[in-house]
């Protein structure tokens, strides 16, 4: 299996229908997550509590911050797991898991 | 009865298309207090995050934040992005309330509270009656 098919498995554990032609490479993938994670992280921890629970995912795109991984949007859309942070966390447990399977 | 900071913030308020009534608003104070908070908040946001969460309602996440527990009413100014993004919403209803505070100050003191016309009149009709 590919990195991107075992995403595309792992990510449907969590819920998500995806396809591993919507997954890039491991590479394009972690590029994508570091970009969000370099704008998330550095905020304070009001500003994590006042937009974490919204629907971030237009706003993002409008930004260009999934330019990297325009499939990414889906898997934020919505909150699946009820925050950004939280629904993050599952897609990078999803493709870490995918990308360190043998 | 002279109009108040209040009067003038609705009528502004409803100048820019909201419903809002003198009643809903807090004393000048407050409700400068709670939208400088609400300014100290996004002033310190760097340039990304602001583009970025700008034009999401986010009346619902500073609520829950406790930004508008001295001002609840404010939340209804706020929700839905009246003016498009976050930024040009909060800059009217800040023009509509400097604005009405500026009302306030320039009202003339003298109708307030029985000291205005009325007793000038009154005492005028006295003066005559001795």
């Amino acid at each position: 299996m590919t990195f991107q098919e075992r995403a595309a498995e792992n990510l449907s554990y969590f819920g998500w229908t995806i396809e591993p032609s919507q997954i890039p490479e491991n590479e394009t993938c972690i590029a994508a997550i570091r970009s969000l994670q370099e704008w998330w992280n550095p905020l304070d921890e009001r500003t994590k509590n006042i937009v974490g629970t919204l629907d971030l995912a237009d706003a993002l795109w409008n930004a260009g911050e999934l330019s990297k991984w325009p499939d990414l949007y889906y898997l934020i859309s919505g909150n699946n797991f009820g925050t950004f942070k939280d629904t993050m966390n599952d897609v990078i447990a999803a493709l870490e898991r995918a990308a360190n399977s043998p | 009865m002279p109009r108040t900071f209040q009067d003038f913030a609705a009528e502004n308020l409803q100048g820019f298309g909201w419903q809002i009534t003198a009643e809903d608003i807090p004393e000048w104070e407050t409700a400068s207090g709670t939208v400088q908070r609400l300014h100290d908040w996004w002033g310190r946001l760097d340039n990304t995050t602001q583009s970025i969460i700008g034009e999401l309602d986010i009346a619902g996440g500073v609520w829950n934040a406790g930004l508008l527990n001295d001002w609840p009413g404010l939340y209804g100014l706020m929700a839905g992005n009246r003016f498009g993004d976050f930024a040009h919403t909060m800059t009217d209803i800040v023009t509509a309330l400097n604005r009405a505070h500026h009302q306030a100050e320039d009202e003339p003191p003298g109708l307030a509270g029985g000291t205005g016309i009325d007793d000038v009149v009154n005492a005028g009709n006295e003066a005559e009656q001795q």
